[in-house]
């Protein structure tokens, strides 16, 4: 056994080499967080230079401190004072994800059924696509008509909004199951409930996420749409009351806040998709 | 008579006692069609009017030029496609669809991603009707006799190739079939994988002693494992030639692929194959 202390294995290599690899990696992303931080400090340079210079009026463009402050007016207050952002949104949040549960849900099961079945697939396949060409945002007075101003016709519209990305992505997803995959519960003589869990569900998986991932968006969409129609309170509202006395930097906050919690949300589906989907699917083999 | 009078015996292989083959024939094929629509309109007769006879326990390698019907034969054995014409029996039963008799190897591992191997390979004693109560210890003998002990927790794509190809054959048998079916299960693999797994396959198999029914392209691998070749026609799909293969088990690779009679068999069937 002799031991050559100043040859690096062919394994030691590999360790050296992963290990290099992820530092440049890591690297990579506190650069890239850094360019984006400095990208962002740019714009509201940019944007403070050019309110002043040109001498834009606020009720135009207000200046981006004035934003701020508004928006700090907004989030330091008690959370239950009614100047502060926490009643409306939480109005606008709550009622947007209890529509999109019962959209989503529905589009998943609607979908499931359009794959499954092909006379059901007939049957609602031309209306899916009329319904889906219709800019639904155009529904909206109708829902406020049938739900009324209350929180029904917020709910309904966020559950309308996400029912369609969801209805596509799982028929598309489920659709796409490998067919062998199919043929193997087949040759096991599985149930179609057996196969519809086993093999279609999660293959479809990647699509119903990314079906989740629009439809939460288009839920709060939808909320705030209804929310202009008619509402007492919600983001919505604040951005309307705000609006009604021109105070643009108060709906530039309102924007802020809305941005944010999209963001938020987006990247709780992520999170939620790559803790479920653990495996790497190469379709085949 | 299970084998029957289309089945030409070759002078080269002894062929096997008549008695014993008749006694104990697990598969009957007889007078086999199936014919395939196509888009164009035109049907394709993929099979025509094919015999075949298994031994229970006998191991049948089924070789033949691409699109020549052997995946089809496959297919209607596995109870995925019906015959137009023919009869065709498992054990003395018809065979009208699935069957928890049969297990079978696609030509890719196709295990399922989103399981565990473990969940993968008892994946036949979890579904289906009517499931035998669930016997799981032989399916770890199977586990360890694939050389997959201590994968039953890891996810197929933790697995190479040949590991995945070996768990899809643990769970065609975790349920105890009397047949196993493989359509080109090592297709996919490099040669030396291949040759590996052919000997892995050949060990379960001694192990198992299941009748099994194998496609193959390869000529080497066909002559390798089997106790006997069928050798098809191109399409329209019929059976030209059956030799019997006597080359002592355990084979090894090394030794069989050089030996007289694989030489002479592997010649004849490609012979056959070139027309």
């Amino acid at each position: 056994m002799t031991d050559i202390p100043h040859e690096p294995s062919a394994l030691d290599l590999v360790a050296a080499s992963a290990a290099n690899a992820q530092s440049l990696r890591r690297r990579e992303r506190w650069v890239n967080t850094g360019i984006g931080i400095a990208g962002f400090l740019a714009l509201l340079l940019l944007w403070k230079v050019l309110v002043s210079a040109l001498n834009v009026p606020p009720y135009i463009l207000p200046a981006p401190e004035d934003v701020f402050i508004a928006l700090w007016s907004g989030i330091a207050v008690s959370p239950s004072s009614v100047l502060g952002f926490y009643l409306p949104l939480w109005s606008t949040l709550s009622n947007a994800l209890f529509g999109f549960l019962i959209g989503a849900s529905l589009g998943l099961m609607v979908g499931s059924l359009m794959a499954e079945f092909r006379t059901v697939e007939t049957a609602l396949m031309p209306y899916a696509f009329a319904l889906q060409s219709l800019p639904k945002v155009a529904i909206a007075p109708l829902i406020v008509i049938w739900c009324g101003f209350g929180d029904g016709s917020k709910v309904a519209m966020a559950a309308l909004l996400a029912f369609f990305p969801m209805l596509v992505n799982s028929f598309a997803g489920m659709r796409s199951a490998d067919i062998e995959r199919i043929e193997l519960m087949k040759a096991l003589s599985a149930s179609r409930l057996q196969t519809y869990r086993l093999v279609k569900l999660p293959s479809a998986a990647p699509y119903i996420f990314a079906g989740l991932d629009m439809g939460i968006v288009y839920a709060l969409l939808g909320t705030i749409v209804a929310e202009f129609l008619g509402a007492q309170e919600g983001m919505g509202v604040a951005i309307t009351k705000a609006q009604a006395v021109t105070d643009v930097a108060g709906v530039f906050a309102v924007l802020a806040i809305l941005g944010v919690t999209g963001i938020v949300l987006h990247l709780t589906v992520r999170w939620i998709q790559h803790s479920l989907i653990h495996w790497v699917d190469r379709g085949q083999h | 008579m299970s084998l029957s009078a289309s089945i030409e015996t070759h002078g080269v292989a002894a062929a096997e006692p008549a008695a014993s083959a008749r006694s104990a024939a697990l598969i009957q094929a007889k007078g086999i069609v199936k014919v395939y629509p196509t888009v164009s309109g035109e049907p394709v007769l993929a099979l025509d009017h094919l015999d075949m006879a298994v031994r229970d326990g006998e191991f049948v390698c089924l070789v033949g030029p691409s699109g020549c019907g052997k995946s089809t034969m496959l297919r209607l054995l596995a109870g995925l496609d019906r015959a137009d014409a023919g009869t065709l029996s498992l054990a003395g039963a018809a065979i009208n669809g699935p069957s928890s008799e049969v297990g079978v190897v696609f030509q890719q591992a196709t295990l399922l991603p989103w399981l565990t191997v473990w969940q993968n390979v008892t994946l036949p004693l979890r579904v289906g009707p009517n499931r035998a109560p669930r016997r799981e210890s032989p399916v770890r003998d199977l586990l360890r006799i694939a050389g997959l002990q201590g994968f039953e927790e890891k996810y197929p794509y933790e697995l190479s190739g040949g590991m995945q190809q070996r768990a899809a054959i643990v769970r065609a048998l975790s349920h105890d079939p009397k047949l196993l079916l493989m359509d080109e299960p090592f297709g996919s693999l490099d040669a030396l994988t291949r040759e590996k797994m052919n000997a892995e396959l050949q060990r379960i198999w001694l192990a198992s002693r299941k009748t099994v029914v194998l496609i193959t392209h390869s000529i080497d691998e066909a002559v390798f494992l089997g106790d006997r070749v069928v050798v098809m026609s191109p399409r329209p799909g019929r059976i030209i030639r059956e030799l019997a293969v006597n080359l002592p088990r355990p084979r090894v690779a090394a030794e069989t692929f050089g030996h007289p009679e694989h030489v002479k068999l592997a010649r004849e069937i490609r012979m056959l194959l070139e027309g």
